[in-house]
C-alpha cells in the first residue's frame, strides 16, 4: 500500500454474503475510485450496510474479494484495513470527552502525544468543535455527535472514508446543513468516501456517483444525471425521483428510434446509441414528469396527449398535476408554477406533451 | 349502589362506565392522605420488624452493662475483636475480589452467548438462589471435606499426596462464600453490559484497535459502574454473612455475624454484641451511601 498519498481505489469483485439460504449480497462488483464519493443507495434491507461492513471487515464474504490499490484485503482484520468509519448512530464512546474520541485511533497507533494534540485540533477544527474538546458526548447535540464521528474517523487519514446513514437520525433542517458541510470536506481533504443512504435527494446532490442496490445486488452504477436521466430499468426510474411508465408494443422503426402504440396512442421514442427492441415487443418507457409539458396552444412536441386534470396540488416552486388520460390512464405532470399562469382547476382539459427523447426504454424490473 | 347503576344502565361501556368514574375520583380527592393510607402497612411492617429492634439494639450497645461508649471502645482495644475484624475484612475481600472476577467472565459469556444459550445459562445462574444457602453450605461439606470427592479425585489421581485441607479454614468458607455470591455479582454486571452499545466496540476495532485493545480500552471502562455496583452489593453481603462461615468454618474461622452470636447466646455479653451489630449496620449504612454516589441504587437492586 502506498503510504502518505491521500484517497485510494477500491474494488470489489463478485461478492456474495449468504446467511443461510438468503443472499444478503450476490454477487456485488464495483470499482471505486481515488477521491471519489461515491454513495450505496437502495431500499431497507437490500445490502447496503451488508457490503460496507464487509470492506470494512467486519462481516466475513463468503465469497469474491476487496482489493485496495489491486491488493486484497479480504483476509485483514478490521483494525489493519485502515479505514475510517462513520457508524449509523455514530457510536461514540461515551466514557471519553470529544478530544479523548477524536484522539483513539492515534492512540491506538501510538502516535506521539505531540502529534496527537496537532492532529485533533486540526480535525476538530475542521468540523468546527475546537471548542467543544472536553465534553462528552452526552452533552452535544445529533449535529454536533455527527461531527465528531466524522473527525474521529478522518483524523488518522485512513485509506477510506466509509459513512453509513451519517444523517439520517437528523431533522430535515440540520440534515442540509450536514450535507453540505460533507460536500465541502470531501472536496478539501480529497479521501475517497463510499457513502450509505436510502435518500435519494442525499444520494443525487451529493456523490459524483451513486450505485443503486436491490436484492442484494447493484442494478445501476453511475454519475447521479446519468442514473436520473437514463435509468436502467423500472425500479432505478422509480426509486431515483418519480416516474410515469408508459406501456405498448413496439409499432414501428423510425430514424433514430421507434414508435410505441398503445390503444391505439402513438408515441414516437427516441433511441440513443442502443439497440432499437424488435418490432412487436412488449416495452416500458420512464417518462419524468417534469419533462412534461401543458401545451395550451404555440408548441409543437414529438408527442401530444389529451386529458382531463383530475388532482392538482401547489409546491410553490411548481404545480404538481394528475391528468387522466385515455390512453394511458393517469400521467402525473410537473410544470413551474411561475409558468403556468392561472392555478389549474380539477376537470379542466388539457393537452399534454413531451418530445421523443425525453422517455427512456427501461427494463421491466 | 353499583347493582342500582347496573341496572338503570343494562350494559355500560367500559371506558365511560360512571360508577367507576364517580369511584376515581373520591379516591383521588386527598391524593397524598390515599398516598399514606396505602404506604401504612409497609410502613408499620418496617417500623415493627426494623426499626424498633434496630434501634432497640443501638439502644443496648451504649447501656449495657452501665450507660456509656466502653462497648465501643472496644474497638480500639480488645485484641480477638481486632482478630476477628481483620478475619473479616480479609474474608469479605477476597470473596469479593474473586467474585466480581468470576462473575464478571460469566456476565461477559451470557452477553455474547445466542439466544438460546443465554437462557440455559440463565437458569444456571438463577437455580442456586433457590436452593437454601444452608443445604449449599452442606453440599461444600460434603465435596471438600478430607475424605470428599474433590480430595478422592485428587488422591486417586496422583495430583497430591496427602488431603488438602480445604474446610475449615479461611479456603473453605470463600469457596462457599463465592459459590452464594456469585448470582449477586452476574446479574449487576450483566445488566450493565447488556446496555453497553455493541456498535463501540465494532467502532474501537475500525478505528484501529485491536481485540484486546477495544475490550480493554472501550468495553472494560464502560462496564465498571456494573462492576462498582456489584462490588459493593458482595461486599455488603459478605460482611454479615453467618450460615457459610459457620458451617464451612468450622468455628475456628469467626467472622463478625458468628462473633455476634458467641456474645449473645453462650458468654451472654449483650453489651458487646449489640455493639458489633449497631457497627456493622453503620459500616453497611455508609457504604450504601458511597455507592449511591456511584451508582443508581433503585436499578441495581432491581427495581425500574
Ligand atoms: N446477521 C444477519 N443475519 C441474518 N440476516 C441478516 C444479517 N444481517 C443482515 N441480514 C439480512 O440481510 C439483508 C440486508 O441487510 P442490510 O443491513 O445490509 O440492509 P440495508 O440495505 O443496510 O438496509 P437498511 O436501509 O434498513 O439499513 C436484510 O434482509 C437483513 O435481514
Ligand atoms: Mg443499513
Amino acid at each position: 500500500m502506498t503510504a502518505g498519498r491521500i484517497g485510494h481505489d477500491l474494488n470489489v469483485a463478485g461478492l456474495s454474503k449468504f446467511y443461510g439460504e438468503f443472499a444478503a449480497l450476490d454477487d456485488v462488483s464495483l470499482a471505486v475510485r481515488r477521491g471519489e464519493f461515491l454513495t450505496l443507495l437502495g431500499p431497507s434491507g437490500s445490502g447496503k450496510t451488508t457490503l460496507l461492513m464487509s470492506i470494512a471487515g467486519f462481516v466475513q464474504p463468503d465469497r469474491g474479494d476487496i482489493l485496495l490499490d489491486q491488493q486484497s484485503i479480504a483476509h485483514l482484520p478490521p483494525e489493519q484495513r485502515n479505514f475510517g468509519m462513520v457508524f449509523q448512530g455514530y457510536a461514540l464512546f461515551p466514557h471519553m470527552t470529544v478530544f479523548d474520541n477524536v484522539a483513539f485511533p492515534l492512540r491506538v497507533r501510538k502516535r506521539p502525544t505531540a502529534e496527537i494534540q496537532d492532529k485533533v485540533n486540526a480535525a476538530l477544527d475542521l468540523v468546527q468543535l475546537a471548542s467543544r474538546a472536553d465534553r462528552y458526548p452526552r452533552q452535544l447535540s445529533g449535529g454536533q455527535q455527527q461531527r465528531v464521528a466524522l473527525a474521529r474517523a478522518m483524523v488518522f487519514t485512513p485509506h477510506l472514508l466509509l459513512l453509513d446513514e451519517p444523517l439520517s437520525a437528523l431533522d430535515k433542517n440540520l440534515r442540509g446543513e450536514l450535507q453540505d458541510e460533507l460536500k465541502r470536506l470531501h472536496k478539501r481533504v480529497g479521501l475517497t468516501f463510499i457513502y450509505v443512504t436510502h435518500d435519494q435527494d442525499e444520494a443525487l446532490s451529493m456523490s459524483d456517483r451513486i450505485a443503486v442496490m436491490r436484492d442484494g445486488k447493484i442494478v445501476q452504477h453511475g454519475a447521479p444525471s446519468e442514473l436520473y436521466d437514463r435509468p436502467a430499468t423500472r425500479f432505478v426510474a422509480d426509486f431515483l425521483g418519480r416516474s410515469n411508465f408508459l406501456r405498448g408494443t413496439v409499432d414501428a422503426h423510425v430514424d433514430g428510434g421507434f414508435v410505441l402504440s398503445h390503444q391505439g396512442a402513438k408515441v414516437s421514442q427516441a433511441i440513443g446509441d442502443g439497440e432499437r427492441p424488435p418490432l412487436g415487443k412488449q416495452v416500458v418507457v420512464a417518462l419524468r414528469p417534469e419533462k412534461i409539458a401543458i401545451t395550451a396552444d404555440g408548441g409543437r412536441p414529438d408527442n401530444l396527449l389529451r386529458g382531463v386534470i383530475a388532482e392538482w396540488s401547489y409546491f410553490g416552486a411548481q404545480f404538481r398535476l394528475v391528468v387522466d388520460t385515455l390512453e394511458f390512464g393517469a400521467v402525473a405532470v410537473v410544470v413551474p408554477a411561475w409558468k403556468h399562469g392561472e392555478p389549474p382547476a380539477a376537470g379542466q382539459p388539457v393537452a399534454i406533451g413531451w418530445d421523443a427523447g425525453a422517455g427512456t426504454l427501461v427494463a421491466d424490473n | 349502589m353499583l347493582s342500582r347503576l347496573a341496572a338503570i344502565d343494562p350494559a355500560p361501556t367500559i371506558g365511560a362506565d360512571p360508577s367507576r368514574s364517580s369511584l376515581a375520583r373520591r379516591l383521588r380527592v386527598g391524593g397524598s392522605a390515599r398516598y399514606w393510607l396505602l404506604m401504612t402497612p409497609a410502613l408499620a411492617l418496617m417500623i415493627v420488624f426494623y426499626v424498633y429492634p434496630i434501634s432497640r439494639v443501638l439502644w443496648i450497645s451504649v447501656t449495657e452493662p452501665q450507660p456509656g461508649l466502653e462497648n465501643f471502645e472496644l474497638l480500639l482495644t480488645s485484641a480477638s475483636i481486632h482478630k476477628m475484624l481483620l478475619t473479616t475484612a480479609r474474608i469479605s475481600v477476597l470473596t469479593t475480589l474473586i467474585t466480581l472476577v468470576l462473575a464478571y467472565v460469566v456476565a461477559y459469556a451470557l452477553v455474547h452467548a445466542g439466544e438460546r444459550a443465554r437462557r440455559w445459562m440463565f437458569l444456571g445462574v438463577i437455580v442456586p438462589l433457590w436452593i437454601s444457602v444452608l443445604v449449599r453450605a452442606f453440599a461444600w461439606f460434603v465435596l471438600l471435606r478430607r475424605e470428599g470427592l474433590i480430595n478422592n479425585i485428587l488422591m486417586t489421581s496422583g495430583v497430591v499426596d496427602s488431603p488438602l485441607s480445604l474446610i475449615w479454614n479461611e479456603t473453605g468458607v470463600m469457596i462457599g462464600m463465592v459459590h452464594y455470591m456469585l448470582p449477586f455479582g452476574i446479574l449487576p454486571i450483566y445488566a450493565n453490559m447488556r446496555d453497553i452499545d455493541q456498535r463501540c466496540i465494532a467502532a474501537a476495532r475500525g478505528l484501529g484497535a485491536t481485540r484486546s485493545e477495544a475490550f480493554r480500552k472501550v468495553f472494560l471502562p464502560l462496564s465498571m459502574p456494573g462492576v462498582v455496583g456489584a462490588g459493593i452489593l458482595v461486599f455488603m453481603f459478605s460482611l454479615g454473612f453467618f450460615v457459610t462461615p459457620a458451617i464451612l468454618g468450622g468455628g475456628k474461622t469467626l467472622m463478625i455475624a458468628e462473633y455476634i452470636k458467641v456474645q449473645i447466646l453462650e458468654v451472654v455479653r449483650w453489651g458487646v454484641g449489640t455493639m458489633l451489630a449497631a457497627t456493622l449496620v453503620i459500616v453497611i449504612g455508609a457504604l450504601l451511601a458511597v455507592l449511591s454516589r456511584f451508582v443508581d441504587l433503585r436499578k441495581l437492586f432491581g427495581s425500574i
